[in-house]
Parts: C-alpha cells; structure tokens; sequence
C-alpha cells in the first residue's frame, strides 16, 4: 500500500439497516455483556471443600433417582433431546439439541439450542416457544452426529412439524443458498460482517460445545469428508470467498445472503 | 457428627426428596425452606456482580424473595409440565456420575450453573442494558466499533460499478498486506477462518508463539490493517473505508487459505 497514493473511493448507495434488526442486536449485546459480566465469577459452581469434610455419602441414592438414558426412546428426527453429561462432563450447561434428520452412518442431523433468548446471527432462528432453554435454534452449529452418541440423551419434547420444516428451510438457506420466506427472515439474527463482532467469539465458544460432542472417541470413526459431502453439517464458515473447498468438520455460519448478493469476484 | 458434615448430609437428602417428588411444593417444610435459602444465596451471589452495569443503586433491589428465586430455578429450564419436559433434574443428578467430587458438590455445583442462566434471563428481562448499546458508540472501553459499523447496510444494486472498483481495490491491498505478514499472523488468520482454536496444540507449533500471543497479534494485525486503510484514504468516510477494510480481510482470508493448502506444515488441518 502507497502511503502517499491518495485515491478517492467511488460512492457507494447503501441501503439502510432494517431497524428491527439493529434493535435484536443490541438486544443480543445486552444479553452477551450480562453473560460475559456473570461468567467473570468462575467458582459459580465451585462449592467444593477439603475432601476429609465433604461426605462421599448418598450415593446410591443418588443414583437411584436419574432416569438413566438407556430406558429412553430411540433417538428419531423431530425430537428435543437433552444431553447427558455422559458425553461431555465440561458441558456448563443442559445442553438441549433437535434432531431434524436422519443422515446416513447411522446419525442424525441435529442442532443445540442457545443459551440466549436472541438469535445472534442469520443462522439462528426464533423458534416460537416461550422456554428460554428452546428458544433459539442454532442452525449454524448442527451438526450430523451418531445415533449412538445422540442416543446418551433424555428425549424432552417433540418438535411440531411446523418447527421442524422451518428449522429445515433455515439450515438449507444457510447450506444451499435455499430462498428464505419472508416469514422467517424476520425470526432470525443480523448476519456477522465483521471479523471482531464479539458474535464470533460466542460462535467459537458454542461449536467448541458441539465439537466436543463430536470429538468423543466413539463418533470418531463416523465422521469423514466424504460423509459431509454428502451430508452438509452446517452452514458454512469461509463466507465471503467460495473456494469450493471442503475444511475440516465444523462448520459455522457465514456464507450469508449479503455475500451472495456481493459476489466473489472470481466465482 | 460435625455440624458442616450434618448439613451436607440433610442437603443431599433434600436434593434427593425434591428430584423424587417432582416439586418443591410436595416437600416438607423444612427441604422448602432449605433449598428455597440456597437458591436465593446463588441468586444473590450472581445478581451482585452486575448491580454496577445497572442504574439500581442497591444490589438487593435485583434479587427476588427466596420463594420466587426457587421458582425461577424450578421453572427455568421446564420444556413441559409432565416428567419429560423436566430432564433437567435428571442432568443436575446424572454429572455425580462423570466427577470424582463429592455428590452434593456436584449437585449444588450444576443447580448454580442453571442459576446463572436463571440470572441472566432475570436480568435480561428486568434490567436490560439497552440503553448503554449505542449505535454509534463504541461497543467496548477499548472498542472503536460502533454498533452501526456491525451491521452495516447492503449496497444498492444500482452500485456494480463502483462495487466493482472496490473489489479491485481489495484484491490490490490484500495481495501487498497477505506478502508482508508474519508467520504466526497468518496462522492466526487460518485457526480462525476454518474454526480451530488457537489453543489447539498444532496451531501453537505451526505459530511457534503461546495461544495469547497469537491472539494479540490477531487483533494487532487487525487494527494495522483498518489504520492502513484510513491513512490511504483519508478523505473518504469512515463507512467506505470500513466496507473497504472489510473486503481487504476477506482477500486476506483467501491469501492465507491458499498459503495453508499450499503449506506442508498445515496439512493437518486440512486433513480429510
């Protein structure tokens, strides 16, 4: 770059933001500066004592009152299922997910719910429900896991067929480009420009939770390009420029409508 | 039987008594009494961290009774009314499987992580900061970005041309800051474009640097970037430089993926 090379930029129109969705994200900031200011208190859960006062007491009866995940109903597409702590003990939270699809291997597309009652981005959806644990669905975050991971969950609610198709369309917006109804275009999130939204820092935080799921040994041999290519796991990352390239197995949302209608300069 | 060692031993059993019951309600007096006091204490330790982002003077002014700090937690995660849309419970049990601490620990230690979202969803509803998000000023203390450079706006459709320039103008700066990067820049570039923490011990190697130093040089080459770009252009608006600076990463972007495939070092991430 020339420092003493002083161009003038030509003039661009822009359209102006819609303000419902400056309102959802200050709303959404609100939220994240809440969470950010209680999790600045890291023994929340830390009642621990010194062992020789704490009674390894109980136990049994402890046990005897969860309804373990083995008696459950078999993992199906259009089911709210809650994750045991099985499969991650380092899940800080109930971590519920909806199963949309059957895949192939033997999984099932499935995507976590956030902990937000705002959808942060355009990969996230209003889903309707008043629960603040179901409010939002993360499309972005899906992911194709095996049944017999997702299996180690309690199944909590089904999803109406109305809930399920939106979550679908959604997911496809996001994945193929699929045209958004005008309907659900006001239920999701501003889609993320900028590399120092502090948005990416939550997506980074939220797939790190899914990444989790799918890094436990036993999914690890199910989980291969190829079966992505055939089954995309969620919207993709590298937004503004399509290589066409697959990357490894997370995927997090980005390609969104604003890059389509800007686009790359060499597609 | 010490005193401490007592009460740890009624909690577990209260804990126990609510999760078969189904409801507080159904418990004795005194299990109500009891966890209704450890759900306002958790409610309270939380509300007092953030009465300074509030206008309330006094913390107690977030903190409800003990009986509605009890509800709020009974109800905040209640999918449905029947045993199914009430799983939570059996979470808040089933992590005294996956620890090594002692039950009641991990117990209490869930039911304060449920608090927190409890917490904030109070907070959210009651006392929202909205008014300290300003769309044209900066997000954060140290922040030069402004709610408005988030989101900025589509550009018209009538623009092509000069949309166009811009894209050109991108590609141009990009292709000269992608050659004078820094090694752990670029993988710091990388780890981020394709969702790899920089904590990841690979990404540590390749950068040859600790995980907060690459996240340093991060957002140190970010800004560098953004001050490059409003020194080239000094007399254009901050909108159009921004949408610029913003075109410029996303060549970036491209640089460092062609420079990672094309790198044996990284051939890892791109593993298939």
């Amino acid at each position: 770059m020339s420092k003493k090379k002083k161009t003038k930029l030509p003039e661009l129109k822009i359209k102006s933001v819609p303000g419902w969705q400056k309102q959802r994200f200050a709303r959404w900031l609100a939220e994240w500066e809440i969470d950010k200011e209680l999790k600045l208190s890291k023994d929340v859960e830390n009642d621990k004592r010194p062992t020789e006062t704490t009674p390894q007491l109980c136990e049994q009866d402890v046990d005897n009152v969860i309804d373990p995940v083995r008696n459950e109903p078999p993992v199906r597409s259009g089911q709210i299922r809650l994750l045991s702590p099985e499969i991650s003990p380092v899940i800080d939270r109930p971590l519920y997910v909806a199963v949309l699809q059957e895949s192939k291997h033997d999984s099932f597309l499935a995507a976590p719910y956030s902990r937000f009652s705002e959808p942060a981005s355009n990969g996230e959806l209003l889903t309707g429900r008043k629960v603040p644990c179901v409010k939002v669905l993360c499309l972005w975050n899906a992911h194709s896991i095996p049944s017999n991971i997702l299996q180690k969950s309690w199944m909590v609610d089904d999803l109406s067929e109305d809930e399920k198709n939106e979550a679908m369309t959604l997911f496809k917006h996001l994945t193929e480009k699929a045209n958004l109804p005008i309907g659900l275009e006001k239920r999701v999130g501003p889609p993320i420009y900028h590399p120092e939204d502090p948005r990416k820092i939550y997506q980074q935080e939220e797939a790190e939770l899914m990444k989790v799921v799918q890094e436990r040994p036993d999914t690890a041999v199910t989980y291969h390009l190829e079966q992505k290519k055939e089954l995309p796991l969620a919207a993709e990352s590298r937004t503004p420029y399509e290589t066409g390239k697959d990357l490894k197995n997370t995927v997090s949302e980005s390609r969104d409508d604003k890059e389509t209608e800007n686009p790359p300069k060499h597609d | 039987m010490s005193k401490c060692l007592y009460y740890l031993r009624s909690m577990i059993s209260h804990w126990i008594e609510w999760k078969e019951k189904c409801a507080l309600a159904l418990c004795s007096e005194e299990i109500q009494e009891q966890l209704r006091q450890f759900a306002f204490l958790r409610f309270r330790k939380l509300a007092f961290q953030y009465v300074h982002r509030t206008s309330v003077g006094n913390g107690q002014a977030l903190v409800p009774d003990k009986k509605d700090a009890w509800h709020m937690f009974e109800t905040h995660l209640v999918v449905k009314t029947t045993k199914q849309g009430k799983r939570y419970k059996d979470w808040l049990f089933a992590r005294t499987r996956c620890s090594d601490d002692a039950p009641i620990d991990v117990i209490q230690g869930g039911a304060s992580l449920i608090m927190r979202d409890v917490v904030r969803e109070h907070l959210r509803r009651e006392y929202s900061p909205n008014n300290m998000v300003s769309f044209n000023k900066p997000l954060s203390a140290e922040g030069t970005f402004t709610l408005e450079d988030l989101l900025p706006g589509d550009i018209d459709p009538s623009c092509e041309a000069e949309l166009h320039e811009y894209e050109e103008l991108a590609e141009r700066h990009a292709k000269d800051v992608f050659r004078d990067m820094e090694q752990r820049e670029r993988v710091a570039f990388l780890a981020k474009d394709i969702g790899v923490s920089l904590a990841d011990k690979a990404i540590i190697q390749l950068a040859g640097c600790k995980k907060s130093v690459l996240n340093t040089a991060y957002h140190n080459f970010m800004k560098k970037i953004a001050s490059k770009l409003i020194n080239e252009y000094p007399d254009d608006g901050h909108e159009s430089v921004l949408r610029l600076t913003m075109m410029t990463i996303s060549n970036i972007k491209e640089n460092v993926w062609n420079w990672g495939k094309s790198e044996k070092a990284c051939a890892h991430l791109f593993a298939e």
